[in-house]
């Protein structure tokens, strides 16, 4: 049971504080990305087509990968290169470029109508942020944000691999490697009831905000 | 008030470059509303966004108030263009916002107290008709009210100017008038002037004053409403009032003059034939004349006519309609198209205009 509730409390730590940094990283990006679009109110089309190539760069790679590639700045971080925290440190970077796209996404809700509509009003581009296209697409938002953490619970289930804890530790260190089935099967159904607690929540809390 | 000189506007396209908008000029007095009509590519688009910058004119230059837009510093254009509210042809609302909150959000971008706010909004809420709506989302509203609501919003700073970016054709035609008739009564008791783009006769001459006609980025003709439906001078300004005609549904009609039309059809040998003074001398009733043609098929005439009665009695009418029938007259009662509460001055409109 102490195995469980640990395993539970380290995946918790780890996808939330990842879910955090990433999503207060990856917003502000995917702001940027809709502003500096070819097409965009702030249109800078080689700021964007760098930014472009790079997010497709990191998210092709295996987040296996990458987490070997970010080690030595999570060393530099948190001190180590192994454990929840260095295993955070790597979530984060990883999910920043996922989080970044889906938000891009999200903000190219708001049509370009409602965006010519508030320019004609004398809006600026920090009040067309603030005002405009983050309430206007906040319910997509928070479908891509749970997506996002959904994707980061099951990327930290990768983090036994590099003895990372969590609950993906416990399955494949415990449950796998040393032939304990009941701790792979009790650690792989918490993890699928955690995915299941935050679709619902994320899917729930959209649909209240969403007055389309 | 307005003027717009020698504007010229290209885009850069994959094909080629393109000139929306050619060498165009023209002046808006206070208090006038400007018409600009054309076909879809016309340039009409382009050229209402050259007059608030959403589009940067390539070269001229747009006075408004004595001040040339195309010269401002970005903050000086915001500032400018808190005073020209616009209206689109699909509302533009904020979904996420309350009625109250779309039509505050200018008055916001002014910094104007929460107090000021409130009463102004009440107010333009009171203007628009839609007072029982202010807490509703615009999903909840039909398209007339989503662009009454729009109209509060783009008014609620008290604008000089408003443009209209085909305002009225995302609705349908009882819903436009009252729309058309909204805007006029803008005009009317705020004493600004307002520029609508929009491709419909219809809509230009219910309620412009003056109309400009373009064509592949030029404006090909410009004149007073009624000299141009007594003379229009180019082909394609002749053939928007002709399709005026055609475009006209007769379930519009019975709106219009507050009576049930009626719609007849005949053939052969008919179509000669003097119907209506007939009808009327016989049965000693007013008719009213509202519409009608005349089409050659291969073989045939076929006529219509669409009647009224200005008569009382239905006895009277169901008298001379069986008359009619004896005749071989086709004859089908047009129902009057739903739309919103229709307004009471509604009459006498299909000739004059407004």
């Amino acid at each position: 049971m102490g195995d469980y509730l640990q395993g539970l409390n380290e995946t918790l730590v780890m996808v939330g504080v990842s879910s955090f940094f990433s999503i207060a990283i990856g917003l502000p990006l995917g702001i940027v990305l809709v502003l500096t679009h070819p097409d965009g109110i702030a249109s800078r089309p080689r700021l964007y087509r760098i930014m472009d190539v790079i997010i497709n760069l990191f998210r092709s790679f295996p987040f296996i990968i990458l987490i070997v590639v970010f080690r030595p700045l999570s060393e530099l971080l948190t001190g180590r290169s192994s454990g929840t925290p260095a295993m955070t440190v790597s979530l984060t970077l990883s999910a920043i470029p996922f989080i970044a796209r889906i938000m891009e996404t999200s903000i190219n809700e708001v049509g370009t109508g409602v965006i010519e509509a508030a320019l004609a009003m004398g809006t600026s581009i920090p009040r067309l942020i603030t005002k405009v296209l983050v309430p206007e697409s906040l319910p997509a938002l928070i479908k891509g944000m749970t997506t996002t953490v959904i994707n980061i619970i099951g990327y930290s289930a990768m983090a036994g691999v590099v003895g990372g804890g969590g609950l993906g530790d416990l399955a494949i260190r415990w449950g796998l490697y040393n032939r304990h089935t009941e701790k792979l099967v009790v650690a792989v159904l918490m993890i699928v009831a955690l995915v299941q607690i935050v679709q619902l929540l994320g899917n729930a809390l959209s649909r209240a905000i969403d007055h389309r | 008030m307005l003027e717009l000189r020698e504007i010229n506007k290209s885009f850069q396209t994959p094909e080629g470059d393109i000139e929306a908008v050619k060498n165009v000029s023209f002046r808006v007095e206070p208090g006038e509303i400007y018409g600009l009509i054309g076909l879809s590519g016309a340039g009409k688009s382009t050229l209402i966004r050259c007059i608030n910058m959403l589009e940067r004119p390539d070269s001229g230059k747009v006075f408004f108030e004595g001040v040339d837009l195309t010269l401002l510093s970005p903050p000086e254009l915001r500032a400018k263009r808190q005073q020209i509210g616009m209206i689109f042809q699909h509302f533009n609302l904020f979904a996420q916002k309350t009625v109250r909150d779309n039509i505050s959000y200018p008055l916001e971008l002014q910094g104007k107290s929460k107090a000021e706010i409130a009463h102004r909004v009440e107010e333009l809420l009171g203007f628009v008709e839609l007072s029982d709506k202010v807490k509703a989302y615009p999903s909840e509203l039909s398209g007339g009210q989503k662009q009454r609501v729009a109209i509060a919003r783009a008014l609620a700073t008290s604008p000089k100017l408003l443009l209209s970016d085909e305002g009225t054709s995302a609705l349908d035609p009882a819903t436009s008038i009252l729309i058309l008739d909204l805007l006029r009564k803008t005009v009317d008791e705020l004493k600004i002037s307002i520029v609508m783009i929009t491709h419909q006769m219809e809509v230009a001459r219910r309620i412009c004053d003056r109309i400009a006609v373009m064509e592949d980025g030029q404006i090909i003709e410009e004149n007073t409403v009624r000299e141009l439906f007594l003379e229009p001078k180019h082909p394609r300004t002749v053939a928007l009032i002709r399709s005026l005609d055609e475009e006209r549904p007769l379930s519009q009609l019975g709106a219009f003059v507050k009576a049930n039309v009626y719609r007849l059809g005949f053939s052969g040998s008919e179509v000669a034939r003097p119907l209506i003074s007939e009808l009327s001398r016989k049965f000693e009733l007013d008719i009213n004349l509202l519409a009608g043609d005349i089409n050659i098929l291969q073989d045939e005439q076929l006529g219509w006519l669409a009647v009224s009665f200005s008569e009382e009695d239905p006895a009277k009418i169901a008298e001379a309609l069986a008359y009619l029938r004896s005749m071989n007259v086709h004859i089908k009662k047009i129902e009057a198209e739903d739309g919103e509460e229709l307004l009471a001055s509604q009459t006498n409109s299909i000739v004059g205009g407004r």
